[in-house]
């Protein structure tokens, strides 16, 4: 019976979800319908709320698990899909969950979830403003795990009175960040402030952020670890060169495709033309799928593999007439290479460099590169991680943008998503726009063009996995073509 | 803040203050002063030059300095102020937009255009710098400002502004007109105004394509100190980019 219950509550949950509806609850007899109470008016036949998908919620029963928090505290219940997971949690561990829920009709509705589902005895609702429940919270009862998903403008209010009451290591977890976050701003910023906590931002769903008191252990192993989103068969993460050979493969004979590959790589083929006899000084990140393009169409290629990277093409066989070097060249004085190209292109490679890497890869392509010779840029938008307003499914990032500064030099990391599923984890760095340009022009590489590639329907239709509705809006990447 | 003592100054002002120009006299105007230096007997020529404020800075330095605005009323404020102060400034009502606009002067050593393209459209944001290329020396300096592209995508609010086009459907690519509510620095008064958005692909190869080169981008951000001492005009300014600056020259 409660098994059924929670089948088919996540199955509608789930539903809801992905459909972007609300979920729609009939009103329970004797509920209080008057005007402008909580959303629902007299003419009202149901009740509508929003739930936590279902990824979320499972993640919220991981965490308080992990946790071992034995109390946990709710604002806003709704009609209860979150606080049954707690309660889930709660009655593995022992614990207990105290949630509030002010609009009766939908606390109603909860209370009768929680006992379909088995969770009541380990579950208290009160039916109170979330500011009043906070005020007379008993000091000696120290809170081990906190779910917000309530009024957002509010937040900040909430954690000033809640964080004396949090234990040494507790975690707040706030759902929406991503579809609210002009709401959070304040929120936010008190986070940061407090010094001794660690923040962290996951990217999914509706964008969840996560904060502990105290700081503690880096969790993000955790997560990757033991988390079924973070590492599905859907979602499976490339790390050891074993498993990246397999990748590469794939990768090289085009059966799989990255993001960049699909808006990049074909712009650059489209612009380098005719390259038949040409001498091209390839930086590609990868063991070198555009490289074996262009030698394919009659160009002589030298590749710069990332040194990072290097290791994992060990055993990998490749385009015997294109020639191999590591970036560590670039450490290396005076012109190393003995012949200057054509043209130079860097294929996402300069966001895997350092900032004196890159300083020094630029006076390396002043030295290699022929007069009127032309060189490729490609590049992240740079502006990117601070307008990003949706939240990509499955790409996690321990960078969070709400705290971003435009100016600094900032260490990402991120999922790559390739197209047949499989992520690999990257590092990269984000360069703002003015100290890209000025490089160009401090090393006498006038621009010749400038691209912001965006992907088209076809790509949409081809790559579902690889797009989102916000690459439309926001360009992901940024191309150049300048000129010695 | 050197403008900001003029507002001071100047009665005839302090009726139109807005913290978004302040702000933009503070990371735009007051930086492109910088960027500029030495401007001594140099013929300036400031395109969108509203009440003159930048134009008498630079006559004060020495430069020999021509504005140029649509508005009636603001050509009207800045000549007046001209009689009084006698610092030789010409002053005309034009349309910046149009690329056969006739000027006295033949040739400009400088031209600015500073935060006045954001109320172009796409065929008048070409106009404006195919004029600026008429009327530039060989080897000259053309300063481009503007609100930064990305600025409209981000969620984080400024002080005095407020976006009143629905931000979630904004699209960087749509050169659409936006609408926005200017708020009066002591929030006693608001206007509506409205501009557009271009990206930069566009900005960039709208200058290629009139033979400039980019000699350096400035995206200026608010200093610490800044930030405490303008707190009334300054928010978040740490962390975005509210301006882009160009500084471009012509062979």
């Amino acid at each position: 019976m409660v098994k059924k219950f929670m089948k088919d509550f996540v199955k509608k949950s789930k539903q809801i979800y992905e459909s972007g509806e609300k979920s729609v609850w009939l009103i329970p007899k004797g509920a209080n319908k008057y005007k402008g109470d909580y959303g629902l008016l007299p003419e009202d036949t149901d009740i509508r709320s929003w739930q936590i998908p279902p990824s979320s919620a499972m993640l919220l029963r991981f965490l308080m698990l992990s946790k071992k928090a034995k109390i946990a505290l709710e604002l806003g219940a709704s009609v209860g899909y979150s606080t049954i997971w707690l309660g889930l949690a709660a009655k593995e561990i022992g614990g207990h969950v105290y949630t509030t829920e002010i609009f009766k009709a939908k606390a109603k509705i909860a209370k009768k979830n929680f006992t379909k589902a088995n969770v009541a005895d380990y579950i208290t609702l009160y039916e109170k403003k979330i500011i009043n429940v906070l005020k007379e919270w008993p000091k000696d009862k120290k809170i081990d795990f906190v779910f917000m998903d309530a009024d957002k403008q509010n937040y900040g209010k909430y954690l000033k009175l809640m964080y004396p009451l949090l234990n040494k290591g507790a975690m707040i977890v706030v759902d929406n960040v991503g579809d609210y976050p002009e709401h959070m701003e304040e929120f936010l910023e008190q986070c940061k402030t407090i010094k001794d906590a660690a923040t962290y931002m996951l990217e999914i769903d509706h964008g969840i952020f996560l904060f502990v008191k105290g700081g503690g252990k880096n969790l993000m192993p955790l997560l990757t670890e033991n988390f079924p989103l973070f590492k599905s068969n859907t979602l499976k993460v490339l790390i050891k060169d074993e498993e990246l050979l397999g990748f590469w493969k794939n990768y090289m004979d085009s059966k799989v495709n990255l993001r960049s590959d699909v808006l990049i790589s074909p712009l650059i083929l489209d612009i380098l033309d005719n390259v038949k006899g040409k001498k091209i000084l390839m930086m590609e990140w990868g063991p070198g799928k555009l490289s074996k393009k262009l030698t394919k169409k009659g160009a002589f290629v030298t590749k710069i593999d990332l040194k990072e990277q290097i290791n994992s093409f060990k055993n990998l066989k490749r385009p015997s007439d294109i020639k191999y070097i590591s970036s560590e060249i670039f450490n290396k004085q005076n012109n190393p290479l003995n012949e200057k190209y054509d043209i130079i292109v860097s294929y996402m490679f300069h966001l895997y460099l350092n900032r004196e890497e890159f300083f020094k890869s630029f006076k390396f392509i002043k030295q290699n590169l022929k007069d009127n010779g032309s060189l490729i840029y490609s590049d992240i938008q740079p502006f990117r991680a601070i307008v990003k307003n949706k939240i990509q499914r499955g790409v996690i990032s321990l960078h969070n943008p709400f705290h971003a500064n435009y100016l600094q030099f900032i260490h990402l990391q991120a999922k790559l998503r390739a197209s047949n599923g499989d992520s690999l984890l990257s590092e990269y760095n984000r360069y703002p726009m003015s100290f890209l340009m000025n490089i160009f022009s401090k090393e006498g590489l006038k621009i010749n063009n400038y691209y912001e590639p965006i992907p088209n329907v076809k790509d949409f239709k081809t790559y579902p996995i690889l797009f989102s509705e916000e690459d439309k809006r926001v360009p992901p990447y940024i191309l150049l073509k300048l000129i010695k | 803040m050197v403008f900001l003592k003029e507002y001071k100054n100047d009665k005839l002002w302090q009726e139109n203050l807005n913290s978004i120009h302040i702000r933009s006299d503070l990371l735009v105007s007051e930086r492109v002063l910088k960027i500029l230096g030495d401007v001594k007997g140099k013929k300036i020529l400031d395109l969108g030059c509203g009440n003159g404020k930048v134009c008498r800075w630079l006559a004060k330095k020495g430069a020999n300095v021509t504005g140029i605005d649509i508005v009636n009323e603001q050509i009207e404020l800045a000549k007046s102020i001209e009689k009084e102060r006698k610092e030789g400034i010409k002053y005309y009502v034009g349309d910046v937009t149009d690329k056969n606009l006739s000027l006295a002067h033949k040739k400009f050593d400088i031209i600015i255009s500073l935060v006045t393209a954001l109320y172009f459209d796409k065929n008048q944001f070409k106009n404006h710098i195919t004029l600026v290329a008429k009327y530039i020396k060989s080897k000259g300096r053309f300063i481009y400002a503007n609100i930064h592209p990305c600025r409209v995508l981000s969620y984080l609010p400024s002080k005095g502004v407020e976006l009143l086009s629905p931000r979630k459907n904004l699209n960087y690519f749509n050169i659409q007109q936006l609408k926005s509510k200017i708020i009066s620095v002591d929030t006693t008064t608001t206007t509506t105004t409205t501009y557009y958005n271009h990206p930069l692909a566009f900005i960039i190869n709208s200058f290629l394509g009139e033979g400039f080169m980019i000699k350096k981008i400035y995206e200026p951000q608010a200093t610490k100190s800044e930030l405490k001492k303008y707190k009334f005009i300054l928010i978040n300014e740490d962390k975005l980019i509210s301006y882009i600056i160009f500084d471009l020259t012509r062979e």
